[in-house]
C-alpha cells in the first residue's frame, strides 16, 4: 500500500467504527504509524472532519418542527415496532408457517410477473451523457476497483461472457495489446450490464473501458467523439453492438492516440512518459461543451 | 428500541433527519416537510419493519426516496424561487479558518455541491455514519461510497478554505 492509497482509506473510516476492522485501514494506520507526513496528514484530516462534523451538527433545527410533526401524525393510527415473538405456542408456530408460505408463493408468484412484465416492456434506453457521468463518479477505487485482476486479454473475455458481461469486445489496437490492462469487472447501470476493463498507464495514472450493448442508449455515440465530463477527457463510439466508452485523468491527446489505428502502444505511452504531469487539455469542439 | 414511542422516535431522530434533509433539498421549508413526510410514511408503514436495529437507517433511507421522487418531479415541473436561487449563487463563502468553522457557512458550502456528494457527505458528518451504513442508506456500493466521499471532502474543502489554507 502506498501513501496515496492510505489517504484514500483512512479518507473515508474512523478509526471507532466498522472501518477498523478491515486489514486495509489496519495496513493504512501502521502506515501512519512509520510515516511521520502521513501521521501529521491524517491529524489534521481528523481535526477538519471533526471541525466540520461539529459545525454541520450546529445548524440550527426549526423549534416547532417536532410538534408539527407529531401534530400531522395525530390522526394516523401509529403502526408500532414489531415485538419479538416467541414461537413456543404451536399454534402461534402453525400459523407462522402458514404465513410464511404463503408469503413465499406470493413472491413467487410477483417475480414470475415482473420478469414476465420485464420481458414484455423491455427498459427504456438511457442518456449517453448520464451513463457516461454515472461511470466516472461510481467506479470504486482501489481494492474494489476491479473484480478480476489478470493481465490476460482472453481470461477477461472468459470471465465477462460468466458473469453477463460484455461480450463480442472489439478493441483498438493500442488497447487490445496494452500490458496495463490490470482487470475488469461488471457492473450494473439501471439495470442494464456495464463491463468495465481497467489500464494502468506510466506515470500512476490509469484509464477505464466501460462496453455496454448499444441499445442501452437512446443516443449512442456512432462516430469516435471526445468530450469533458467530470473533469475528465473521455472518448464515447459504437461498434460491433457495443458502445465503448474510454477514460481516466489523462491528456486528450492520450486518448486520441490510444484510438487512433496507426498508433502504437509504444508511441502511445511514450506520450505520457514525456508529459509526467497529466493535465486535461480543453476539448476542441462546440459539442464537448454541452452541459450534462 | 422496541419500546420507543412514536413521540420518542421523532424526539430521537428529527433533527438528524432535518439537517439531512437540508443538505439535499436547500431550502428550509423544504427540508421540514422532507422529515414530515418521512415520519407520515413511519407512521403509517413503519410497522412493516421487522428489525428495530433498523429504524434510523429506514428513516434516512426514507427521507433520501422521498428527496429523489420529489426532484424527479421538479425536473418534470421545474420551479425557480428567486430568493433561493439569488441567495444560493450569489452568497460567497467567507474564508474561515478551520477553528472557526460556523455551520451555516458550512451547510451553504455543502448544498453547493453536486448531489452525488451531498448526500454521502452529510451522512458521513451529520450522523458520523461508517462507509457501510451510508452505503445502506443511499443504497449503492460501499466502493462508489468511498469514492464519493474522497471526491466529496476535497470538493468541499475546496468550497469553504481560501486556496491558501488548503
Amino acid at each position: 500500500m502506498n501513501v496515496a492509497e492510505a489517504k484514500l482509506i483512512l479518507q473515508t473510516g474512523r478509526p471507532g467504527d466498522e472501518a477498523a476492522a478491515d486489514p486495509r485501514f489496519a495496513e493504512a494506520m501502521a502506515l501512519v504509524d512509520q510515516d511521520p507526513a502521513l501521521a501529521a496528514w491524517y491529524a489534521a484530516e481528523q481535526r477538519w472532519d471533526a471541525a466540520l462534523g461539529q459545525a454541520l451538527q450546529s445548524v440550527p433545527v426549526p423549534p416547532d418542527l417536532s410538534a408539527i410533526i407529531l401534530e400531522r401524525t395525530a390522526g394516523q393510527k401509529v403502526v408500532a415496532l414489531p415485538q419479538p415473538q416467541s414461537l413456543s405456542n404451536p399454534w402461534l408456530a402453525w400459523f407462522s408457517w402458514r404465513s410464511s408460505l404463503s408469503l413465499a408463493m406470493a413472491a413467487a408468484i410477483a417475480l414470475f410477473l415482473g420478469f414476465t412484465f420485464a420481458w414484455l416492456h423491455p427498459k427504456p434506453a438511457g442518456q449517453w451523457a448520464e451513463y457516461a457521468r454515472d461511470m466516472i463518479v461510481t467506479t470504486p477505487p482501489h481494492e474494489h476497483h476491479v473484480d478480476l485482476k489478470t493481465s490476460d486479454l482472453n481470461q477477461i473475455r472468459i470471465w465477462l461472457a460468466s458473469h453477463n458481461g460484455a461480450s463480442g469486445l472489439e478493441l483498438p489496437t493500442v488497447i487490445g495489446t496494452s500490458p496495463g490492462l490490470t482487470g475488469c469487472r461488471v457492473t450494473d447501470w439501471h439495470g442494464r450490464s456495464v463491463s468495465m476493463l481497467c489500464f494502468h498507464m506510466p506515470g500512476a495514472q490509469h484509464v477505464d473501458l466501460f462496453v455496454t450493448r448499444t441499445g442501452n442508449l437512446s443516443d449512442a455515440p456512432v462516430q469516435l467523439e471526445y468530450s469533458l465530463m467530470e473533469h475528465q477527457m473521455t472518448a464515447g463510439w459504437s461498434t460491433g453492438g457495443n458502445t465503448y466508452l474510454l477514460t481516466g485523468p489523462v491528456p486528450e491527446t492520450f486518448l486520441r492516440h490510444c484510438l487512433e489505428p496507426q498508433v502504437t502502444v509504444e508511441r502511445a505511452w511514450a506520450h505520457l512518459v514525456t508529459a509526467p504531469a497529466p493535465r486535461l487539455e480543453l476539448p476542441t469542439t462546440s459539442h464537448d461543451y454541452e452541459p450534462l | 428500541m422496541a419500546d420507543l414511542s412514536f413521540e420518542e422516535l421523532v424526539k430521537a431522530h428529527y433533527e438528524a433527519l432535518y439537517r439531512f434533509a437540508l443538505s439535499l433539498a436547500r431550502a428550509e421549508a423544504d427540508a421540514c416537510d422532507l422529515v414530515q413526510q418521512t415520519f407520515y410514511r413511519w407512521a403509517t408503514k413503519g410497522g412493516q419493519l421487522r428489525d428495530p436495529a433498523r429504524v434510523k437507517a429506514w428513516l434516512f433511507t426514507t427521507l433520501h426516496r422521498e428527496f429523489l421522487g420529489q426532484r424527479r418531479h421538479a425536473d418534470k415541473f421545474p420551479k425557480l424561487e428567486i430568493s433561493t436561487v439569488d441567495e444560493a449563487r450569489l452568497t460567497a463563502v467567507s474564508a474561515p479558518p478551520e477553528q472557526q468553522l460556523d455551520g451555516t457557512t458550512v451547510m451553504a458550502a455543502l448544498q453547493r455541491l453536486d448531489e452525488t456528494y451531498r448526500a454521502p457527505l452529510a451522512l458521513f458528518y451529520l450522523e458520523n455514519n461508517s462507509y457501510r451504513e451510508i452505503a445502506e442508506i443511499l443504497e449503492v456500493p460501499i466502493g462508489t461510497v468511498m469514492s464519493r466521499i474522497s471526491r466529496g471532502k476535497a470538493l468541499l474543502r475546496e468550497a469553504v478554505l481560501p486556496k491558501a489554507d488548503r
